[in-house]
């Protein structure tokens, strides 16, 4: 039975690590940077970045890793956050991979990530000589995630290797890398989907307004809603296409990110439904089930 | 007001037992009861393989693709479920003796562990290996879980025999809080709801245990701050942030700041970023004092009338992780807290055996090997013992090269006053270099003001660190360049001094 949707002091206890690993950041590398990917957990973590360092500003900047197909509210959001809060925001995109046409419908969904967001991510680091990215990744999201560290090291090339990773006791990372090697940071490795919902609520932080539900255009293939949100799409001719209540749960590019029937309008109603629901968050993500253990394969190549 | 209750609802829980005792099939059935396991999970366990007709629920612990092929737990895995009563972290980590260092990792943030035997086979060599581990780990709550009463047909007298001789091990005499669990991980008895099974046993459930153990163990009251970092504001005010790892601060407390043993108030406390009168242990707080004052990363703020003696000696107990045994010339980097400096392991008083659990004598130490050594550290250390304190009595080791976290320690006690020499040089910031200095003392290397490019500052930073490693000093001209290398230096534990002429 999950826990009573009434009690939030917990969410204080999580809060303080998470800001503890933060502040644990700034004091220990030169160029450290938010890897912000406009979803929900990204919300949290800005907000837990500006308790971190309040009442002084956000020390670094926010890192968007732009493959051109995420949805167009995440783009206006993006912007709107970013001017809000006054942190400086890169946008990168893998721009030699869009000019050469990568897309999922043709190279399949497996060497479009590794180009648009793996290598574009490592492009961006070695382009700001980024030693430390902080990432709203939680271990709950995932097996592979399950056992990674808070601090999770990265050799020259990127990559993770899980066998070998740095023992991690107490609160006492070891942040330690040499030039040109780096650390992912997970401050929200101890938080699950239901907290991080529940945080959002507690903070009333602002998210991007598709995670609620409303009339969206989608074809209807097996268990899934493929969305149609560009009104020019000419899947919207097709006889499978219609108008379905729906609302996204975790958001990834639009061509990989299914919908979820709902009539979840507001915080509370996405929070029951969440206590209603039976299925895993990244169960719409097309990109995690490309292959066995497939996050831990794109994981040791560089990915988040 | 303060949002932290005494009694906080997050339960850190460790497991301590291995795949014979059915420890997967436990945690499963945790989840599965806690309904932490979704339906795609479980339909992806059902195409895996099945046990009587059900679903294999050892295999919901089962982590990465390279540890499924071998069949084995190496590392340790987070899982995460609640109850309508609070929210639990679970660390499983594997329990042969083999993955020690693992178990260590797992036990280091628990606030309960559950040690588990088969009660076909009742205490044996590895449950007395983990009681010690517990132990020595300080791990407050401790909870004997006797699996597999099924196959033994719920027999009260072989489990009350078991109980005893657990209660009986050396390492669970001091045990303040200390449960016993006659369970079947397997048909679900007394996991989650009490078994009609068991109708001798009156106790609660494990799940019943777990819910209702205080998280926070009894620690020091005494209010401690270590610094991780210094905020400031746009007015300019600084802020002391970090977490309060004791006790609780209220806005005109007098303080000390340490290592200077400068005095001062607080004049205002930030929690969650927002203004606030009082702060408790366990808060990731900010101050502002009433004064200006030398405060940096790996300051201490404790309450004024705080005796603290810091002592550069320390014997403490120490957990060998890496694959390369100890050099004993090696200046390994020690993390206590937010300090940081050199430390050099001088003596090994013994290395405890983990399998006949005795101490013996030893001169390396290997992967695994717990010891009980005495350390020699480059500056003076605030530290309490770990018993009384954990999170001032613990630190690892990171080798200096690989940057690998080679160990991890806890503080029996400080040595005092030691008679060892500075192992490490004074990195000085001089406004200019005077033949003076050079004449005063030998060993002493200037550096005048020179325009480089970052990328040779950081192959310079390295060098300078193996110099002041060997007991050099360096005295730096003041230049952009110079205070970028103390910067650096500064986060690598090395702190600078800064001096004009004539002084």
């Amino acid at each position: 039975m999950p826990l009573n949707p009434r009690d939030q002091r917990y969410l204080y206890e999580l809060e303080a690590e998470s800001i503890e690993i933060i502040r644990e950041v700034a004091a220990s590398y030169e160029r450290p940077a938010i890897l912000y990917s406009v979803g929900k957990d990204s919300s949290v973590l800005l907000r837990l970045a500006q308790k971190a360092f309040a009442p002084g500003r956000l020390p670094f900047p926010l890192i968007h890793i732009d493959t051109g197909y995420k949805f167009r509210e995440m783009y206006s959001f993006r912007d709107q956050v970013a001017r809000d809060i006054g942190a400086e925001l890169i946008v990168h995109r893998n721009e030699d991979a869009i000019a050469k046409g990568t897309n999922p419908y043709s190279i399949g969904t497996k060497a479009c990530c590794g180009l648009l967001k793996t290598e574009a991510l490592l492009q961006v680091l070695r382009k700001y000589e980024v030693d430390a990215a902080i990432g709203g990744a939680r271990r709950d999201e995932e097996r592979s995630r399950a056992k990674e560290r808070i601090f999770s090291f990265r050799d020259k090339h990127g990559q993770w290797d899980p066998k070998n990773q740095r023992p991690e006791l107490w609160q006492l990372y070891n942040s330690r890398v040499h030039p040109g090697e780096n650390m992912r940071v997970f401050p929200l490795s101890n938080w699950t989907e239901f907290d991080v919902w529940q945080y959002i609520r507690l903070e009333n932080i602002p998210i991007v307004p598709i995670y609620f539900a409303r009339e969206r255009w989608v074809l209807e293939k097996g268990k899934s809603l493929i969305p149609l949100e560009d009104d020019n799409d000419p899947r919207r001719q097709d006889p499978d296409a219609k108008l379905v209540r729906s609302r996204f749960r975790s958001l990834g590019c639009m061509p990989c990110t299914g919908a979820i029937r709902s009539e979840a309008q507001d915080l509370d109603a996405i929070i029951d439904e969440l206590f209603a629901t039976r299925s895993s968050e990244r169960a719409t993500r097309v990109i995690d089930h490309d292959q066995d253990a497939s996050m831990e394969l794109k994981k040791r190549e560089g990915y988040f | 007001m303060s949002q932290l209750a005494e009694q906080a609802s997050v339960l850190r829980i460790t497991t301590a037992g291995s795949v014979d005792d059915g420890k997967s099939t436990l945690i499963g059935r945790l989840l599965f009861e806690a309904k932490a396991i979704l339906d795609d999970q479980l339909e992806a366990l059902q195409k895996a393989r099945l046990i009587d007709g059900g679903i294999d629920l050892s295999l919901v612990t089962d982590g990465l693709k390279s540890e499924r092929e071998q069949g084995i737990t190496i590392d340790v895995a987070y899982k995460y479920f609640s109850s309508p009563k609070r929210k639990f972290i679970l660390a499983d980590a594997p329990g042969h003796v083999q993955y020690t260092r693992n178990m260590v990792t797992a036990a280091s943030r628990a606030d309960a562990a559950i040690i588990l035997v088969d009660a076909r086979h009742g205490i044996l060599e590895q449950t007395r290996r983990h009681a010690y581990l517990v132990h020595l780990l300080q791990v407050p709550h401790v909870i004997l879980a006797i699996n597999k009463i099924d196959a033994i047909d719920y027999d009260q007298g072989r489990i009350v025999a078991i109980e005893q001789e657990f209660r009986r091990l050396e390492w669970n005499q001091e045990a303040r809080s200390l449960h016993v669990v006659p369970l079947s991980a397997l048909r679900g008895d007394n996991v989650s709801t009490r078994s009609e099974r068991t109708h001798w046993y009156s106790g609660p459930s494990l799940l019943e245990i777990l819910e209702t153990l205080p998280s926070h163990s009894p620690q020091d009251t005494q209010a401690e701050l270590p610094v991780q970092i210094i905020l400031r504001d746009s007015h300019g005010q600084r802020y002391a942030a970090g977490t309060l790892t004791a006790g609780s601060y209220q806005v005109g407390d007098a303080v000390r700041i340490l290592p200077s043993r400068q005095e001062s108030t607080i004049a205002s406390i930030l929690v969650q970023g927002k203004s606030t009168q009082k702060a408790v242990a366990g808060e990731a707080i900010a101050i502002a004092l009433a004064d200006e004052r030398d405060l940096e990363r790996g300051s201490l703020i404790v309450p004024v009338n705080t005796i603290a003696a810091p002592s550069q000696d320390l014997r403490a107990h120490l957990v060998w992780f890496d694959n390369d045994p100890f050099r004993p010339q090696e200046r390994y980097i020690i993390r206590l807290g937010t300090q940081t400096a050199r430390a050099q392991i001088k003596t090994i008083a013994y290395r405890f055996n983990l399998e006949t659990l005795r101490p013996e004598n030893v001169s390396e130490l290997h992967m695994n090997d717990i010891a009980l050594v005495d350390v020699h550290s480059s500056r003076s250390l605030y530290q309490k013992p770990f018993r009384q304190h954990k999170r001032a009595g613990a630190f690892v080791l990171i080798d200096p090269r690989s940057y690998r976290t080679v160990a991890a320690g806890m503080i029996e006690s400080s040595l005092g006053d030691s008679d060892h020499e500075d192992l490490q040089g004074r990195l000085v910031l001089v406004d200019h270099l005077t033949a003076a200095d050079q004449l005063e003392h030998d060993r002493i290397l200037q550096f005048p003001a020179i325009a480089l490019k970052t990328s040779r500052l950081r192959s310079l930073q390295q060098s300078l660190e193996l110099l002041l490693e060997s007991g050099w000093s360096l005295h730096l001209e003041k230049s952009p360049e110079s205070e970028f290398l103390a910067k650096a230096l500064s986060r690598r534990g090395i702190q600078t001094f800064e001096h004009g002429l004539g002084i």
